[in-house]
């Protein structure tokens, strides 16, 4: 498995993880600044150490810039996640006109943005995979 | 995973023949991974002309000796 890849999985899994979180404390009714909070540092955190912890695992491939065939696919994920970002926040403001409703339109576009990333990372380990 | 490319190569087999080179020493020779050159053999990926020229240039050859094109 190439870093790219590692990469990809670990910061899908990251998002998964911190995501869900988020998730279960909108669900049991923490407000969305106290939900939002221990996410984003939640990720922050969690991001900074699996780089640090690949990196000293591959300190070689981790040092490698970008070449073209994973240019390719970051840049063929990173379309394809665009999609979902596009439908969450199209739905997101269709109910905000149905229901006016500004926290949930809050929470629909932060759940939207970590979705995106999530179907962008896992673009990229089904491209690394495959035939581009 | 969709049809093949037209692109044939003779990667693996002038690797081979210039003494074994690794995958990861012909990747750090035209400036990609390991990974990158073993989706070419694999025929996963067609690489840019600019690649193609340095992987020819690597084995002293040509272009054509190295990438093929198979079909119409």
């Amino acid at each position: 498995m190439s870093f790219r890849e590692r990469t990809a999985w670990v910061m899908a899994c990251t998002l998964i993880l911190t995501g869900g979180f988020y998730l279960k404390l909108v669900i049991d009714g923490v407000s969305p600044s106290s939900a939002a909070f221990p996410f984003v540092i939640g990720v922050i955190l969690f991001s900074i150490a699996a780089q640090v912890v690949l990196a000293a695992m591959s300190p070689r491939e981790a040092s490698n810039p970008v070449d073209e065939r994973e240019r390719l696919v970051m840049q063929k994920a990173a379309n394809f996640s665009s999609y979902v970002l596009a439908t969450g926040v199209i739905a997101g403001l269709g109910i905000f006109m149905v229901q006016e409703a500004g926290m949930q339109l809050f929470h629909i576009v932060l759940v939207s943005l970590v979705l995106t990333k999530i179907a962008e990372y896992g673009a990229q380990i089904f491209l690394l995979r495959s035939r581009i | 995973m969709g049809k093949p490319p037209p692109i044939t190569n003779r990667v693996r087999e002038l690797r081979e023949a210039h003494g074994q080179m690794s995958q990861a020493a012909l990747g750090d020779a035209v400036g990609v991974t390991r990974h990158t050159i073993m989706a070419i053999e694999q025929a996963r990926y067609s690489p840019s002309l600019e690649t193609s020229f340095r992987i020819a240039r690597v084995f002293n050859v040509g272009l054509e000796d190295v990438f093929g094109w198979e079909g119409d």
